[in-house]
């Protein structure tokens, strides 16, 4: 009996707490983290909104009292990749700010230690289905191309982490050195929704929002604007084999945003005249969004009616669970919302383009769980 | 009666030394001081005009410019009255156009506090004398100093009855914050109680000094970005009207968002709702009702800017993705915009059957033309 492959593209991982990553610094920070006793935390300020339960994540998610949602590999196992029978996912860390530190000697040793930690912890073998990112300090785009060539060579890691806008929007010169690395060692960039909180007051347009609801309504305002700035600033005319996933950053705003920027393409040919196609050939080709949020409020069949006012759309959407998070989904949940024909692609044939992952027909049929058990 | 409604034209003046006969004293001196010696001599002996361009307090530099050029080319830059009528009201038959001062809604960049009290007052009352007097058809919203609430309110309160003033403009974010912000309470209580719709307009956002960054993650590399993403802060200003609970204290509070387009409208509202389903304990004072159906009763969008690379039959099956927004959205050319679009090619790409509503019964309604400004309206047919 044969079922569709699931690739999920957005798994949240964490260290149980920050001293988990201690051992993997170098010795000159052990004083700095631990000097006071506790250790102090990695991230950098950020406004807080106050969250239902106290987390982002399920509360059954929480592996024990004071662990961390996303740190427990036997929890992820049961709540996720068996209970879905998930073919591969993506383990993309937890909310960290950690690479748009402003002290970027800082943020280039935790990067190192975050991937010798992931190398180590998750990526060991236990369970062939993990992969994961590589986490760069976006800061110091030399060093983070450095990192990108130093953890390249590990068959599970599967993209670099843009985790966060340490120097503006993303399409800026200044972040060349990343997507050169990228390119060379043929590895995607893989951005997700948040990467603009660490930075105070950029992370929305018009000012910081007043409560959770209005916060999380606005939060891919940030990632459209990356989206579009790293197609108007050239970086898939200068690297045509550059993929971009970008994840949590919904999918409804795809139709407008990119008829939009089409219509100005006369005038976007005079301000950045290297670009020969039109944007919305660079997002056809180049970039990927996640299934994850899903707009759950909206009539019920609408929002598949408004993708396919796109032509193409069905290529661009990947599925991903966004476990541990608070509104996690299964895909089942996903699968059940689209048209039959485009379940394939979703569930993990789009994934396997911008992965690099097998496709359907490369991996041929899969056996169910069962069939596979003590493999 | 074409019954044809333009919620969204933009007058300009051609050069800033036009207002500062509307200035009181003090600071009529103020604006001399800062001049050039050149241009100071030329003003106040009549002298010869300089070449070089006047550079004055309210000289503002826009960081974003079409590189083909902003406006119609026939059009003056919305510098003159009555280019403004011939051009745009007579070609079209447009009965009633709403007035929106083009680079006036850069005040929330002006620094000095009560220079910029001063100068929205100097810009209402030459709006008032130079384009409401010069014709009936025009109406006008007040142009307001975000960065001084209470100042506002006063403004308001001062010219709010007017019968050609129909709106009152929170173009940028003066403090840097949301507009459901309580700082902007005394502005919310003065256009309720005057009856007065709130107009949102983008771009203002997009001046250095006000604060607050126009679009998310940084600013925009070219106009051609900054432009597709012109609703995002229009977005952070309704989620944040809305979620703040403003209609629920002030229940006949109206706005006319401007300048974004229409397109971002219904998904988005979606995404609004969902969200507020999920996190609904900051904003319990909506009871049982979604943002989307605050929205749908407060708010009314201008079709502005139009333009769309999408297939006829695609941008129409997205736009009637939500039939409720035949019922908010209003036609609004932008006129003198480049690209300003004409009415019939906004209803011609809408939905079929959606035309009358959006050329003018909406804002016919919405702005309350019946009882308010269509009074001038009547008395123009009777005299013409």
């Amino acid at each position: 009996m044969k079922r569709n492959r699931i690739y999920d593209v957005d798994v949240h991982n964490t260290w149980a707490s920050a001293a988990e990553l201690v051992d993997y610094l170098p010795a000159r920070w052990h004083d700095y983290f631990q000097g006071t006793g506790a250790v102090r935390s990695f991230a950098t300020p950020m406004p807080t909104y106050s969250r239902p339960g106290g987390i982002t994540d399920r509360l059954d998610a929480v592996p024990g009292p004071g662990l961390a949602p996303g740190s427990s590999y036997d929890l992820m196992r049961e709540q996720l990749l068996d209970r879905y029978d998930i073919d591969r996912v993506l383990l993309t860390f937890s909310g960290k700010s950690e690479p748009g530190h402003p002290n970027s000697d800082l943020a280039i040793d935790v990067c190192r230690a975050a991937n010798d930690w992931m190398a180590d912890r998750w990526l060991d073998g236990r369970d062939e289905r993990l992969y994961g990112l590589a986490m760069v300090p976006t800061g110091a785009p030399v060093a983070a191309a450095e990192e990108i060539r130093r953890v390249a060579p590990n068959p599970r890691v599967a993209g670099v982490a843009l985790g966060a806008n340490a120097l503006g929007r993303l399409g800026h010169l200044a972040y060349e050195p990343i997507y050169d690395a990228a390119t060379e060692v043929g590895l995607p960039v893989v951005c997700h929704v948040g990467v603009d909180l660490s930075m105070l007051g950029y992370g929305y347009a018009a000012g910081l929002p007043t409560s959770r609801a209005e916060q999380f309504a606005l939060l891919d305002q940030g990632p459209v604007h990356h989206i579009v700035d790293m197609i108007v600033g050239g970086v898939f005319e200068r690297h045509p084999t550059l993929r971009l996933l970008f994840n949590e950053c919904g999918f409804s705003w795809i139709p407008s945003v990119l008829w939009t920027l089409d219509e100005h393409y006369s005038i976007l040919k005079a301000e950045k005249p290297e670009l020969k196609r039109l944007p919305s050939e660079y997002f056809h080709d180049q970039v990927w969004v996640s299934s994850q949020p899903f707009d759950s409020e909206a009539p019920a069949g609408k929002t598949l009616e408004l993708l396919e006012t796109f032509t193409g759309i069905e290529d661009k959407i990947c599925f991903s669970s966004d476990y541990p998070h608070h509104d996690s989904e299964s895909p089942a949940q996903v699968a059940g919302r689209l048209p039959r024909e485009w379940r394939e692609r979703v569930l993990a044939g789009n994934a396997a383009r911008v992965l690099g992952w097998p496709t359907e027909a490369e991996a041929g049929a899969v056996p169910l769980a069962a069939e596979r058990s003590g493999g | 009666m074409s019954g044809i409604v333009d919620c969204f034209v933009q007058h300009a003046w051609a050069s800033e030394t036009e207002l500062y006969d509307y200035l009181p004293d003090g600071w009529r001196e103020y604006m001399m001081v800062h001049i050039s010696p050149a241009w100071r001599a030329h003003l106040a002996a009549d002298g010869p005009r300089p070449t070089e361009p006047l550079v004055g307090p309210l000289s503002v530099s826009r960081a974003y410019r079409n590189p083909y050029g902003d406006h119609l080319p026939d059009s003056r830059g919305g510098t003159d009255p009555e280019v403004v009528v011939e051009r745009h009201l007579d070609r079209l038959g447009i009965d009633r156009a709403l007035l929106c001062p083009s680079d006036a809604m850069l005040v929330a960049s002006i620094p000095t506090v009560r220079l910029a009290v001063q100068v929205t007052r100097a810009v209402n009352d030459w709006t008032i004398d130079r384009w409401l007097r010069a014709e009936p058809r025009l109406s006008a919203s007040l142009l307001v100093p975000t960065q001084a609430p209470q100042q506002a309110a006063e403004e308001i309160r001062r010219l709010g009855g007017h019968d050609q003033i129909t709106g009152v403009i929170m173009g940028a974010g003066g403090l840097a914050k949301p507009f459901g912000h309580p700082v902007y309470s005394p502005i919310h209580e003065a256009a309720h109680e005057t009856g007065l719709p709130i107009v949102l307009v983008a771009g203002g956002d997009g001046s250095n000094d006000a604060g607050a960054p126009a679009i998310a993650g940084g600013p925009a590399a070219t106009y051609a970005e900054h432009r597709t993403l012109a609703h995002q802060s229009l977005q952070s200003h309704v989620a944040s009207l809305i979620t703040q609970g403003v209609m629920s204290r002030l229940p006949d509070l109206r706005f006319l968002v401007l300048g974004g387009g229409a397109a971002w409208v219904t998904p988005w509202l979606w995404r609004l709702d969902t969200n507020h389903r999920s996190f609904r304990y900051d904003a319990l004072w909506l009871g049982n009702r979604l943002p989307s159906e605050v929205f749908r009763e407060h708010f009314m969008v201008g079709t502005h800017p139009f333009g769309l690379a999408a297939p006829p039959d695609r941008l129409r099956a997205y736009l009637g993705l939500d039939p409720g927004l035949q019922d908010v959205l209003c036609y609004a050319s932008g006129y003198p915009d480049w690209d300003s679009s004409d009415p019939d090619v906004v209803v011609g790409a809408l939905p079929k059957g959606w035309g009358p509503k959006v050329k003018g019964d909406n804002a016919k309604h919405f702005l309350r033309l019946h009882d308010r400004a269509l009074r001038s309206l009547s008395s123009t047919e009777v005299s013409g």
